[in-house]
């Protein structure tokens, strides 16, 4: 899967450009794999992942739907019809999914999605839909080789389960995806090699997939601050219970004295 | 273990894709613009060399405004964790 130097095929030079641009991404995981309670971490993850994943299907469809309208004069966007039409359907339901792998470790799904999403996950997608419609669908290539080209991976997540006491339910969709995402990015590769890229497509599908992980990279490191922020405040709740209970102690050892 | 000097030229590299004069020269004259930075582009990890040689100036710049040190992406080996995946 990693792409060596001097291979000009477009999904091997796009893969290059991405990989210069994970190191703030996976900095981002790392900080929330050494979380100390991996499954407050494992749940808050999913939440934020929520935000995108619903997204997923309206942004395929606005894609396929701006490629079709395109396509009569457009040869390149034409090439995106048919995939972005079978891909759409292979992602639908995926955000049901992952709600119910969240409804199954107790999140209230009422409240996950009565919640605002944040503004990194709305700057994540948003910049997609103006690629897509101001500029070429193609551009959302980028942002599905950085999706799908990194799948989970399988080990990995179940070590994570068996290091959060956190049930199977809680790992189903990102089980799910270590398996499809290995298919789905060979597809997407192949789709790229064969589509006419012009330099100015090359271009746009670099800085959307750079843009994408960026977006990634502040949608987890929100995670990570909002576990911060928590921990700091049950640190701080814990602490203000201790200096309750030592002033208490000291009274009572006081009277007793 | 990385080499100090890949350390070095990585660094060279990014205060030249942080500056956006020396990141036009680069994008026109890769080679020459390292050497006046006093590296050779041989200095550079192949996939490292091969990706920015590619980039445009505006990639290069969304690159550099990532806030990460390419020394960091010279370290990756292209196997990357991913446990978090999406």
């Amino acid at each position: 899967m990693a792409a060596c130097p001097g291979d000009t095929a477009s999904s091997s030079v796009l893969r290059r450009k991405i990989a210069l641009a994970l190191p703030p991404l996976a900095a981002a995981q790392r900080r929330l794999d050494q979380h100390p309670d991996p499954a407050a971490a494992w749940i808050a993850f999913l939440r934020g992942l929520y935000g995108s994943i619903r997204a997923s299907v309206p942004l395929l469809e606005t894609a396929r739907d701006r490629a079709r309208d395109l396509s009569p004069a457009d040869p390149l966007a034409a090439g995106l019809v048919d995939y972005l039409r079978r891909h759409t359907e292979e992602e639908r339901g995926h955000d049901e999914w992952l709600l119910q792998d969240l409804q199954s470790v107790g999140v209230d799904s009422t409240e996950l999605l009565s919640r605002p999403p944040s503004g990194a996950v709305a700057a994540l997608i948003g910049a997609q839909y103006y690629w897509v419609l101001h500029y070429h669908p193609v551009c959302i290539l980028g942002y599905l080789m950085v999706i799908e080209g990194n799948p989970p991976n399988r080990q990995g997540l179940l070590d994570l389960q068996g290091r959060s006491g956190l049930p199977a339910s809680a790992f189903r969709t990102m089980l799910e995806h270590a398996d499809l995402d290995v298919d789905h990015a060979a597809e997407l590769a192949d789709l790229l090699d064969r589509l006419p890229l012009s330099p100015n497509h090359n271009e746009a599908l670099g800085l959307s997939a750079i843009s994408t992980v960026a977006g990634l990279s502040r949608v987890l490191n929100e995670v990570g601050d909002r576990l911060a922020a928590t921990d700091s405040r049950d640190g701080a709740r814990f602490s203000a219970q201790e200096t309750h209970l030592d002033a208490h102690r000291a009274h009572r050892g006081g009277h007793q004295g | 273990m990385v080499s100090e000097n890949i350390l070095e030229v990585l660094g060279a590299l990014d205060d030249i894709i942080r500056d956006p004069v020396t990141r036009q020269r680069f994008v026109e004259h890769p080679d020459i613009t390292l050497r006046e930075a006093g590296y050779d582009s041989d200095d550079v990890p192949p996939q490292v060399w091969d990706a920015l040689t590619r980039m445009t100036f505006e990639e290069l710049k969304a690159i550099s405004d990532l806030g990460f040190a390419l020394t960091e992406a010279g370290l990756l080996d292209g196997s990357l964790p991913w446990r978090h995946g999406v």
